[in-house]
């Protein structure tokens, strides 16, 4: 991860972990940046715009 | 003991069978005007590739004297070709003249081992020959006897002997066939050492003396003496081969009673030409389109886009609605949602197949059991939510019977539209109210089926309470919603009111395409009143020129953006490029995507106030605000927009737009992240932060500048962050 990214509410920098994302039934896990204490994440733009809407495109067509 | 009762999808999947009688993979109309059904376009492309012996095959594989047969047909093919719309029909007559000349081959004979029984065949024209030769072919022997001093029948009378008597020679010449001429056969003692006989003696003939009697066992007709033409003279000769053949193997038959008095049946020539050199009858089959039935293809972007056609459209739905059975993707979702809901393809199918209906109750029924996608609607059943909220519905009730009912989506393209549109409209019905609302059809287009209902319940109470006024739309959506959905309603539009008694005006020298959005198909009045009112402004009012890009959808019909944008923009390219001239229309959202791609068109209300906008179409956020703003026009109370001011670069804004982000939906990120103090802090000093609105997440990322916000990227995504909800 290039970016340093700290969180807002606890002031600790985020680190990355495995986070369950879900759609249409289906669910996924995939390492993202997130705060070591609270676990607010971040996804980065050209994940959403890239790995991301792929996934979706395909689960919808599913 | 519990039941299982079956989903309405799966119910619905089971019976679906609409695309039955669909015609598209059928023959063509030229085959179908064909005496002998024949395979046109089997021929047609062989001559396509330039392969004369090809087209030879195709026809001898199909005719049994292709050379006869073709000279007595009269061509009937001629006035089934839709070439003829476009010039002249094909001259398929020409094409096989061609082919016989170039063509000296003849049919193949397939040796079958010899059998013992022995068949008379009586009469020696088209019929009696056919059956001859057929019979000779299953193995049996054959006597023909034919009256006359030469066979051929009533050929004799059409055709000169050149152009018949070698090809059927050619044709029937075999080991096993003996032909009898000036024999006459008087009585069927004559032929008692025969197995069974074949009596072909032409329609008027007394037949052996079996005229309007049933013929006993061993006996059969063939040829006109069955009340059939000329032409079907082969196909009857064939019948009765078939026939004897069966008898003479299994005992059966069917009890024939010939018809008294029968005259023969007239028959056509086919007119003789030039002959054709193979280059010249290559370029004349290349003008064939190899018909097939595509009425409702070359109308529907939805079809031309996913190349298919109705009946694997619906085997594709019938899967999707019912994907346990199958273990199979519910392949079609995407496609359920790309429907526009414009009908053309019901309007112009021959067979009235509706696959608007199949398209649209899909969509409902999978709503319904939650199998459709919510993120396809969910931006615009928000966008439906806040045009009824307070801060943009309205009600001003009429005093004199009419109520101007805007729709949804004028005021937010321009306000300046709807109260210019107001004004005209007061200016020949005096008193009338407003009321800004939204018809329900964004609802619909969901797929649900029962907001739309419970909204359009709501539509009727407040009519009712306006007792009973004259609904005037300025929207052909809204119009149409209002005529099919609550019949009771009286509903009119705007321009047909403006166009009473408006007369066209001295011409400016300019002129214009009238682009009819696709709801107005059906609504005649409307398009003529709306012709009317660009002519009363001296501007001459074109249709589209390409007949089959009228009344086609921009694009925004049936809300498919979200789900296929492929679609969506292939459609609104393809609209904007109809027709060269400048467009009129008169659906805000026809304007709105039209000039998104570009194109120069204006709406119908301009026009008549000459009052042109200049800049492109209003954003997401914009559109929110210029409803809001309509509504404090008339209602004289502006209620909050609750929205941090947002500075926005136009890179983004635009693609804030593509994504369907509105300004409100990354307001309330801010908002709601600063409260809870849920974001992220970056090197760069400006702070990141994700909700979700309904079924999307919107992430944002911004800086404070003053008591504004500098939004420095924006996007969102459908699927779910753990512990956000479901995902469904
Ligand atoms: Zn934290």
């Amino acid at each position: 991860m290039s970016e340093k990214l700290i969180c807002g509410k606890c002031n600790a920098e985020l680190v990355p972990k495995t986070i369950n994302l879900n759609y249409l039934g289906h669910s996924l896990t995939n390492d993202f940046p997130c705060c070591p204490v609270c676990g607010q994440p971040y996804i980065p733009p050209d994940i959403v715009s890239g790995k991301m809407h792929e996934v979706e495109t395909l689960l919808e067509d599913k | 003991m519990k039941t299982v009762k079956p989903s309405r999808a799966r119910a619905f999947a089971t019976e679906l069978n609409l695309t039955a009688p669909c015609r598209n993979g059928q023959a063509p109309r030229c085959s179908r005007e064909c005496p002998y059904g024949l395979d046109v376009r089997a021929f047609i492309r062989k001559l396509q590739r330039g392969s004369i012996r090809g087209a030879y095959g195709a026809l001898s594989e199909q005719l049994t004297f292709p050379k006869v047969m073709c000279a007595i047909c009269g061509a009937p093919c001629l006035k089934g070709c839709t070439a003829e719309l476009s010039g002249a029909p094909v001259n398929l007559p020409t094409l096989e003249q061609a082919v016989f000349a170039g063509s000296k081959s003849s049919p193949p004979r397939y040796n079958v081992p010899p059998k013992e029984e022995r068949i008379a065949v009586v009469g020696g024209g088209l019929g009696g020959l056919t059956c001859a030769y057929v019979l000779t072919t299953l193995g049996y022997s054959v006597e023909l006897f034919e009256a006359e001093n030469d066979i051929g029948g009533r050929l004799r009378e059409l055709l000169p002997q050149e152009d018949y008597l070698p090809e059927i020679m050619s044709v029937i010449e075999s080991e096993s066939l003996t032909i009898s001429t000036g024999r006459k056969i008087k009585s069927l003692n004559e032929l008692e050492s025969f197995s069974a006989v074949a009596i072909a003696t032409g329609a008027g003939s007394d037949a052996l003396g079996f005229e309007g009697k049933a013929l006993p066992e061993k006996v059969f007709a063939a040829g006109e003496i069955t009340g059939t033409s000329l032409p079907k003279a082969v196909e009857s000769g064939k019948a009765a081969a078939t026939a004897i053949d069966a008898y003479l193997k299994i005992g059966a038959g069917e009890e024939v009673t010939l018809s008294s008095g029968l005259k023969p049946i007239s028959a056509e020539k086919t007119e003789k030409s030039e002959p054709l050199t193979k280059e010249q009858a290559q370029e004349e089959a290349r003008r064939c389109r190899l018909c097939d039935c595509r009425a409702c293809y070359d109308r529907c972007d939805l079809l031309q886009h996913y190349k298919t056609m109705p009946a694997k459209a619906e085997s594709d739905v019938r899967v999707t609605l019912n994907p346990v059975d199958c273990f199979m993707p519910r392949r079609a979702t995407r496609l359920i949602n790309s429907c526009n809901d414009c009908g053309l393809c019901r309007d112009f199918c021959p067979e009235s197949i509706d696959m608007n209906y199949m398209l649209m109750t899909s969509r409902a029924l999978m709503f319904d059991d939650g199998s459709l996608p919510k993120v396809y609607h969910d931006i615009w059943l928000r966008d439906f939510e806040f045009s009824l909220s307070e801060k943009a519905a309205y009600l001003k009730k009429p005093e004199n019977g009419y109520l101007f009912f805007p729709g949804c989506q004028l005021g937010a393209s321009d306000p300046e539209l709807v109260k210019d549109a107001y004004d005209l409209l007061c200016g020949i019905k005096p008193g009338s109210g407003i009321m800004l609302n939204c018809c329900g059809i964004p609802a619909r287009w969901a797929g649900d089926a029962e907001g739309f209902k419970s909204h359009l319940e709501k539509l009727k109470g407040v009519w009712e309470d306006c007792g009973k006024p004259v609904i005037v739309t300025a929207c052909p959506t809204c119009k149409r919603t209002f005529i099919e959905y609550l019949p009771d309603i009286p509903a009119t539009s705007l321009y047909e009111l403006l166009a009473e008694g408006c007369a066209p005006a001295e011409s400016s020298g300019e002129t214009v395409a009238v682009f009819h959005p696709c709801s107005s198909r059906k609504d005649g009045e409307m398009q003529e009143s709306v012709k009317a009112l660009i002519r009363s402004r001296g501007i001459t009012a074109n249709e589209i020129s390409d007949p089959l890009e009228r009344n086609r959808c921009c694009g925004y019909g049936g809300h498919i953006y979200p789900g296929n944008r492929e679609l969506f923009d292939t459609m609104a390219q393809k609209r904007a490029d109809s027709d060269p001239l400048p467009y009129v229309t008169y659906c805000a959202n026809c304007r709105d995507v039209l000039s998104g791609k570009g194109k120069d068109c204006r709406h119908i209300i301009e026009v008549l106030t000459g009052r042109k906008r200049e800049t492109s179409p209003p954003s997401l956020g914009q559109r929110r605000r210029n409803r809001v703003e309509v509504k404090a026009f008339y209602s004289g109370e502006e209620i909050p927009m609750d929205e941090l001011k947002l500075i926005i670069p136009d890179e983004l804004r635009n693609k804030m737009e593509l994504d369907l982000i509105g300004d409100h939906d990354i307001s309330d990120v801010i908002k709601s992240c600063n409260e809870t103090k849920n974001y992220l802090l970056t090197e760069r000093g400006t702070k990141i932060g994700h909700i979700k609105i309904s079924k999307m997440t919107y992430w944002a990322e911004w800086s404070e500048e003053g008591d504004a916000f500098m939004i420095h990227n924006a996007y969102c995504h459908r699927m779910v962050l753990e512990g956000e909800g479901d995902g469904r």
